[in-house]
């Protein structure tokens, strides 16, 4: 099962930072959403991807990830993969995204002086340019919008309103009134293969997982950089890409789950 | 993008679906309303900063912002579709946002269906 997004990264434009943020998209289109790996040596991969996402994640954050994990495969049935989803639901003293990867990803924005708001000061192409096209940045919408097109199908055919939206496809952000706001998200029907009862836990866990890649990206727009080499959420996000995915059982024990 | 589904909004049925009565009487907590703990405490404090008052979408869209950031690190809001009366902002990953109403602003939520849901108001 592979998620849509409806328009080609190669055509976008985001910056200083296109060629990774392309390649990121790209990668987030090409998960295989809960398929098998097509291969056993797929394991190994996913082993070393995570602990080179832990290792790179330490370089910028020590407290928030350990020097020594303990990282286990795991391979199993949708039951097997609803039980995880239910165990690290439970826990309430250990979120892996919200007390770790968030944070990292914070900090990292903090530290490089990088926030949605002062982005979006900055003049963006369709600002430039007659025509708007795909890959802007920001989309702008509202009272400070420069353009009135519509939004997709349904609203093409409104009249341009204050709100009316100026979505164009590839735009990762949209702007508000004074406020912008991520707009890019995968399009996926899991009702269509996962089974009925473990359709909730696989619309969970992907939420989270597609903000891994959300914070994949915006860590190569604080970079302000095409080089991937030190992004942390690179490493991990190719977990899902390889057909594992990951679960914090504690801080530092992790299982990669895949099914069989 | 925001979600194909998302825009699949029916004002129609959510109007039917809104009680003004039921709206009026909330409580100003959340907590009532089917959301994760995480979602009650940010609009409970979004609307703590609206303190109860009339308002713009604007306005409204900053106190959410300004809740997100306070309570959760590197909290994103996204737009997560569009109804006739502006945008439904709000988290990707439970779909509960807000949307500029008629009069007044709501909190309502986004399914995986597409189908939009109102569950309250943020603010008059």
């Amino acid at each position: 099962m592979k998620a849509t997004f409806g328009f080609d990264p190669a055509a976008c434009d985001y910056g200083p930072a296109t060629a990774a943020v392309r390649s990121i998209l790209t990668e987030w289109a090409a998960v295989d959403w809960f398929s098998p790996p097509r291969t056993d040596p797929h394991q190994d991969l996913a082993v070393q991807l995570f602990r080179e996402h832990n290792e790179k994640a330490r370089v910028h954050q020590p407290d928030l990830f350990p020097v020594n994990i303990e990282v286990q495969q795991q391979r199993g049935d949708w039951e097997g993969f609803g039980a995880l989803c239910k165990q690290v639901r439970a826990h309430t003293d250990w979120d892996w995204k919200f007390s770790a990867l968030k944070q990292l990803s914070h900090r990292h924005s903090k530290a490089l002086g990088w926030n949605l708001k002062d982005q979006g000061r900055r003049p963006q192409p369709h600002e430039t340019r007659d025509a708007p096209h795909t890959g802007h940045l920001f989309a702008r919408i509202g009272a400070h919008a420069l353009k009135t097109l519509g939004w997709k199908m349904k609203a093409q055919a409104r009249q341009p309103q204050e709100f009316g939206a100026l979505l164009q496809p590839g735009d990762l952000f949209a702007r508000v009134g004074d406020g912008a706001f991520w707009t890019i998200s995968p399009q996926l029907n899991l009702s269509d293969t996962v089974p009925g009862d473990q359709v909730e836990f696989a619309q969970w866990y992907m939420s989270y997982a597609n903000m891994d890649f959300i914070e994949c990206i915006e860590w190569q727009l604080a970079e302000k950089s095409d080089s991937l080499d030190a992004n942390p959420f690179l490493p991990l996000v190719r977990c899902y890409v390889a057909g594992f995915y990951p679960f914090s059982l504690g801080r530092s024990a992790f299982s990669l789950y895949t099914l069989a | 993008m925001a979600p194909a589904s998302a825009l699949d909004f029916q004002w129609d049925r959510l109007e039917q679906l809104v009680s003004r009565d039921r709206l009026q009487t909330q409580s100003a907590s959340f907590s009532h309303l089917r959301i994760s703990h995480r979602d009650q405490r940010v609009f409970a404090l979004a609307a703590r900063k609206l303190d109860g008052e009339a308002v713009d979408f604007n306005e409204a869209l900053r106190a959410l912002r300004e809740a997100v950031d306070e309570l959760i690190p590197a909290g994103r809001t996204f737009l997560l579709g569009d109804t006739e009366f502006g945008p439904i902002i709000g988290s990707i990953i439970s779909g509960v946002g807000i949307v500029p109403g008629e009069d007044g602003v709501l909190v309502v939520q986004v399914g995986r269906n597409g189908h939009t849901t109102t569950l309250g108001r943020l603010s008059r």
